[in-house]
């Protein structure tokens, strides 16, 4: 094709710059300046997409982000991006763009078959039909049919950009409102952002002919004037190709803003390819501008039907006329001059249908002198043709809208402009919080009151410069099939379907959406709104001003969620923290892994082994010689001042106030409802002066919480607070041979059991390096928390090891941790505990009990719910058979061999094979656990059966003889 | 990273954090002649130059150094003054990493980072505003019109850090 419809003069369009670029598969030529669309209406491509529902060949409608029906996937691989629009996508050289939902092409589509089935294809068919012998056997199918595009599943290569900013006076939209707009607030001393989701700004002077004028000048003249002004003062930004796309609370605004231009790719730069701007402003003016109703009528979803604001825009900016014989059809003036611009541009035979009786005079004669035919009082009442338009029947009508079809004539057409009046696009206004009312003369939806600071102006307000003076009583012709009167044309919703969806009780504007899925569609309905709603009103008997909008949310139209991703992806994905010896970790072959935000070791596989197999090796390594653990991220907070002990022995159910210099105690933490929020150990390290540990992924969370029971609860007390966890590296050594390793590094304490018993905190010296000791296990071993500062943790870590080599000291991940304290019968507080585990339940009642002070949670322990006989307690399982391991989950069943579903009486929470024990335990909360011990009872997991025997929780070491040592 | 649009780097800070109970407040002259700074107390302030403190909270500061010598005297000193008291100062050395940018595009790399409105900062002088910096929360701290510290948790120094990299680079090759 050699762009038959371009005409051979005119347009914005750089005529030596030509590019190429294929659409399923074909190759077409275009100039610099096109869009997608313009340069395949250019060519004479017709079918240029296929309707979701029903596959039916659809051609461009419109020319800016209310297209419905050309949706393309544009590039290939990684970088393929799919559900655009063709009217939004500039053309580039070597641009290749596939239709979405057709296949093989949007001209050849095989799932044209589907239409065969539109009787069972009905509004909401999902609910009735497809249902025997069951829904699940059709689903899959139905599936793979269903959705637009397909997204590449391949990381999408490209970057994007987020900006945050704030201005004085934001400008949505650059056509002749927000230009003006700009100019005045340009001239006053505030900070200007005006942006436009086009690449030029203008909005509607960019489809304006020659003979357009604005304040007495030509339209374009008037436009570079503009431009020219605002390009040179300083206190202003223009943003064209940037999009706005939400509105949200005190007046932040997001901006989608194009960059990566076609000189970065060609270049082979990886600029960022968007940017996201969150901009703040004092007041924005929103001169969105309005959105061009279709008419409805029967098959009026033809290829070659279009806006007749999109007729024009073709024609003057993008110098394309694809029709010989134009009907335009319309109920208001704007068309006018659509019907001038086509004559004029060379249309042999133009004829403009309008609606209303007794048009203006002015109006009449500019037809005529344009050698326009004019057809007041007619409807087009049914449109021609299969995969092209080739003619409409046009009806007279009364001023009721009723036609009289015995007069109606057949008009030979190949491109159809239908102008079915103007809605203000107030998406962005509704979103501010702002209200809507209905204005019975436009007919459509206006601003009303604001919520924000903001103004809208020109067209988005309702301003027109044109008469858009209808006294619209339908909103579709009542003749013809009306199975066959499309609405939505992306969605296949006809004005059948609102008529069924109403007559079946679905009459709000949210049921009628969701049940015919209306509106739902990639063009968001732009187009089909407020018709629908029409529709609708007439359907129940209401008007509009009776029938709320539904909510317009953001974005006003889609973007990737890469923008929105911004620069948080691959290793900035989340913030996780690195432990300060994180190389010396990764130097031993530790793989890591995400554990409350840190990455930490779960392992030091060697020599190509399994990870099971390094769990279970460091494990017994820890039983039988010593390991090396990195602790840093166990959560610690200094807590000073005299009434340092009142106010943990408030926070704790121990009493911390019994607690002497150079001792450490474990705590349990709980909400006030009387459930564990967290554990650890508090150190006393003098008078007054404690350190409170906290699990790793608990640290922020407890130190914010310590303070706000500081702040807001006990003011009074005088103590305070500083959360020191990254201060200090801590390096855990434990087992067997812990104190005789340490000894060679450490004079100062004296480590002996009598100076340093289990549960101490000593000051002192290691390897030279200012530390604090705390002796306190999680293995069940003996064991040494040493805290050095951070940048010294490393050496310290190499030094161990170093010195370590002979006896086997062990370097440890978290996954064999994990491990011991299970053998242990210690609680990991997440795994152990659920947000209704009180102290009682893990055994630790007593302590609760015998506290005469209050304490956080104090009061729930003695609700009734938990003093229940019935609650799920800590309990040990010893699995039954061999070797079989009971997967975490899995439900304990009330009796052995009931049948799902039948209620639990426990879950499994932790479970391993144990190298120590040679066999697999688990960690179970059960009802009445520890009246139940010995007891055998049934495991579920997912159809397989597991028979275990109630243990006390505690496999290893019951005594504590190891970690006393 | 380094031209003359904009520098990052790691500049070695030494740090302290003190904090002063209710009963403490009475110690404030006793702070100040110990440490040389009349101790900021309005949010935003920053006092001295090396020793610096930044206001962070009520009766809370972190107080800067640049040299261990100088920082060890200096954490000797304060922690005598509030020894007996309802005070705590906490060497934060190893806890707080120091990320500098700097140059004259070291505003617009920050608005790739935070949300702050620099605007609403006092035109000259030093000025500290915690923020949350590529979702990670930081104390950032003016020290010039176009010199910043930002002041992060250690342990997450390296993702700020390569956060702040991209948006430089993006910055140095595409001018934007």
């Amino acid at each position: 094709m050699t762009q038959r419809h371009r005409l051979p003069q005119g347009g914005a369009i750089e005529r030596d710059r030509v590019l190429r670029f294929t659409f399923d598969g074909r190759a077409f030529e275009g100039f610099e300046g096109d869009t997608l669309a313009s340069a395949l209406l250019a060519n004479g491509a017709g079918i240029v997409g296929r309707s979701f529902r029903l596959h039916r060949p659809r051609g461009l409608l419109a020319s800016g982000l209310e297209e419905p029906n050309c949706i393309v996937t544009v590039g290939e691989g990684a970088a393929a991006q799919t559900n655009l629009k063709a009217t939004e996508v500039q053309l580039s050289d070597g641009l290749v763009a596939r239709s979405v939902n057709a296949w093989p092409s949007a001209r050849f589509d095989v799932g044209s078959v589907v239409s065969a089935l539109r009787p069972l294809l009905v509004t909401g068919f999902y609910y009735k039909t497809f249902m025997w012998p069951r829904w699940a056997l059709y689903e899959p199918l139905i599936r793979r049919l269903a959705g637009l595009g397909r997204a590449s599943m391949l990381q999408d290569p490209d970057r994007y950009d987020v900006l945050n900013a704030s201005c004085d006076v934001l400008i949505v939209g650059g056509g002749p409102a927000g230009l003006s707009a700009a100019l005045t607030a340009a001239a006053s001393a505030a900070s200007v952002v005006l942006v436009d989701a086009d690449r030029s700004f203008g909005g509607t002077l960019l489809a304006a002919g020659e003979a357009a004028r604005i304040e007495g000048v030509p339209a374009r003249t008037w436009l570079a004037r503009t431009l020219a002004t605002l390009q040179q003062s300083a206190n202003v930004r223009l943003l064209a190709r940037t999009l706005a796309t939400g509105y949200y609370d005190h007046n932040l605004v997001t901006l989608v803003e194009q960059l990566g231009s076609t000189a970065d790719i060609a270049l082979g730069r990886n600029a960022p390819r968007q940017r996201l701007w969150r901009l703040r402003c004092s007041k924005v003016i929103l001169a969105t501008g309005a959105i061009e109703r279709p008419l409805v009528f029967q098959n009026n979803d033809r290829p070659g039907i279009m806006l007749a604001s999109a007729v024009a825009m073709y024609v003057n900016r993008y110098a394309v006329l694809t029709g010989t014989d134009v009907v335009i059809a319309t109920d208001n003036d704007s068309a006018y001059e659509v019907a001038e611009t086509v004559a004029a541009k060379g249309a042999p035979r133009v004829t403009l249908v309008d609606t209303r009786l007794g048009g203006r005079a002015e109006l009449s004669d500019r037809m005529m002198r344009a050698g326009v035919r004019l057809l007041p009082g007619h409807r087009v009442v049914a449109a021609h043709g299969r995969r092209r338009v080739r003619a409409v029947t046009v009806a007279p009508c009364d001023a009721t809208g009723e036609i009289d079809a015995a007069r109606a004539a057949k008009l030979r057409a190949d491109l159809v402009g239908v102008s079915g009046g103007w809605s203000p696009a107030v998406h962005l206004f509704s979103q501010s919080g702002g209200r809507l009312t209905y204005d019975t003369k436009l007919p459509a939806f206006v601003p009303s009151t604001a919520r924000q600071a903001v103004t809208v102006v020109g067209a988005a307000r309702g301003d027109f410069d044109f008469a858009n003076d209808n006294k619209r009583t339908m909103w579709h012709v009542r003749s013809g099939k009306a199975a066959q009167q499309w609405v939505d044309f992306q969605n296949d919703v006809t004005v059948d379907d609102i008529w069924t969806a109403a007559t079946e009780g679905y009459a709000s504007p949210e049921h009628l959406k969701r049940y015919t899925t209306l509106s739902m569609a990639v063009d968001q309905g732009k187009t089909a709104n407020v018709n629908a709603l029409g529709i609708l009103a007439d359907c129940t008997g209401r008007s509009l001003s009776d029938i709320a909008v539904t909510t317009f949310r953001p974005p006003y139209s889609p973007i990737p969620f890469g923008v929105l991703a911004g620069r948080r992806r691959n290793d900035l994905f989340v913030p996780l923290r690195r432990l300060a010896a994180h190389e010396r970790h990764e130097a031993l072959g530790a793989r890591f892994a995400n554990y409350g935000g840190w990455l930490r070791p779960e392992c030091y596989a060697r020599g190509g082994e399994s990870f099971e197999r390094a769990v279970q090796r460091e494990a017994l390594a820890a039983r039988t010689a010593a390991v090396l653990f990195d602790a840093s991220p166990l959560g610690k907070i200094e807590v000073k001042g005299r009434d340092a002990a009142k106010f943990l022995s408030r926070i704790y159910i121990s009493n911390i106030a019994t607690l002497q210099p150079g001792a450490v105690r474990y705590g349990l933490m709980l909400s006030e409802g009387g459930t564990i929020i967290d554990d650890g150990v508090v150190a006393c390290l003098a008078k007054d002066h404690y350190q409170v540990g906290t699990t790793s992924a608990g640290a922020q969370r407890i130190a914010a919480w310590l303070e706000e029971w500081r702040q807001c609860e006990w003011p009074g007390l005088d103590v305070v607070t500083v959360p020191v966890t990254t201060q200090f590296g801590t390096v855990t050594l434990a087992g067997p041979l812990a104190r005789t390793l340490l000894s060679q590094l450490v004079t100062d304490p004296d480590l002996s059991p009598v100076a340093f018993p289990h549960l101490a905190v000593r000051m002192g010296s290691v390897a030279g390096v200012a530390a604090r000791i705390l002796r306190v296990s999680y293995t069940g071993e003996l064991s040494y928390e040493i805290n050095v500062p951070a940048r010294q943790v490393a050496s310290l870590w190499e030094r161990l090891l170093s010195l370590g080599e002979t006896v086997g000291v062990t370097p440890m991940g978290i996954e064999a941790l994990m491990l011991l304290r299970a053998e242990k019968g210690y609680i990991h507080v997440g795994a152990d505990t659920d947000a209704t585990t009180i102290p009682d339940d893990i055994g630790f009642g007593q302590i609760a009990r015998n506290r005469r002070e209050d304490f956080i949670g104090r009061r729930s322990l003695s609700s009734a719910e938990a003093t229940r006989a019935d609650r799920w307690q800590l309990v040990g399982l010893d699995s039954l058979a061999s070797e079989r391991v009971i997967p975490v989950g899995a439900q304990c069943l009330p009796r052995s061999g009931a049948q799902p579903p039948v209620r639990p009486c426990g879950r499994v929470t932790s479970s391993y094979f144990s190298p120590t024990l040679q066999r697999p335990i688990a960690l179970a909360l059960l009802e009445r656990g520890r009246q139940r011990i010995g007891e055998q009872i049934e495991v579920y997991d997912l159809g397989e059966r597991y028979a275990a025997r109630v243990a006390p929780p505690t496999f290893y070491d019951p005594e504590g003889t190891r970690l006393n040592a | 990273m380094r031209n003359d649009r904009i520098r990052l780097g790691l500049p070695l800070v030494a740090g302290m954090v003190v904090r002063l109970g209710a009963s403490a407040h009475g110690r404030l002259d006793d702070l100040a002649r110990a440490s040389g700074i009349v101790l900021p107390d309005r949010p935003g302030e920053v006092a001295g130059e090396m020793p610096v403190a930044l206001w962070r909270a009520p009766f809370e500061w972190l107080v800067l150094t640049q040299g261990r010598n100088q920082h060890a005297q200096l954490l000797d000193r304060v922690q005598q003054v509030a020894a007996d008291a309802t005070a705590l100062v906490v060497d934060y050395s190893d806890a707080s990493s120091v990320v500098e940018l700097s140059g004259s595009a070291a505003t617009a790399a920050l608005a790739r980072v935070c949300t702050l409105d620099f605007a609403t900062w006092p035109e000259s002088g030093a000025y500290c505003v915690p923020a949350a910096c590529a979702r990670v929360s930081t104390l950032v701290h003016r020290l010039a019109p176009a010199r910043f510290w930002l002041h992060v948790d250690r342990s997450l120094e390296q993702y700020l850090w390569t956060w702040l990299q991209e948006v430089v680079s993006d910055l140095e090759d595409f001018d934007q």
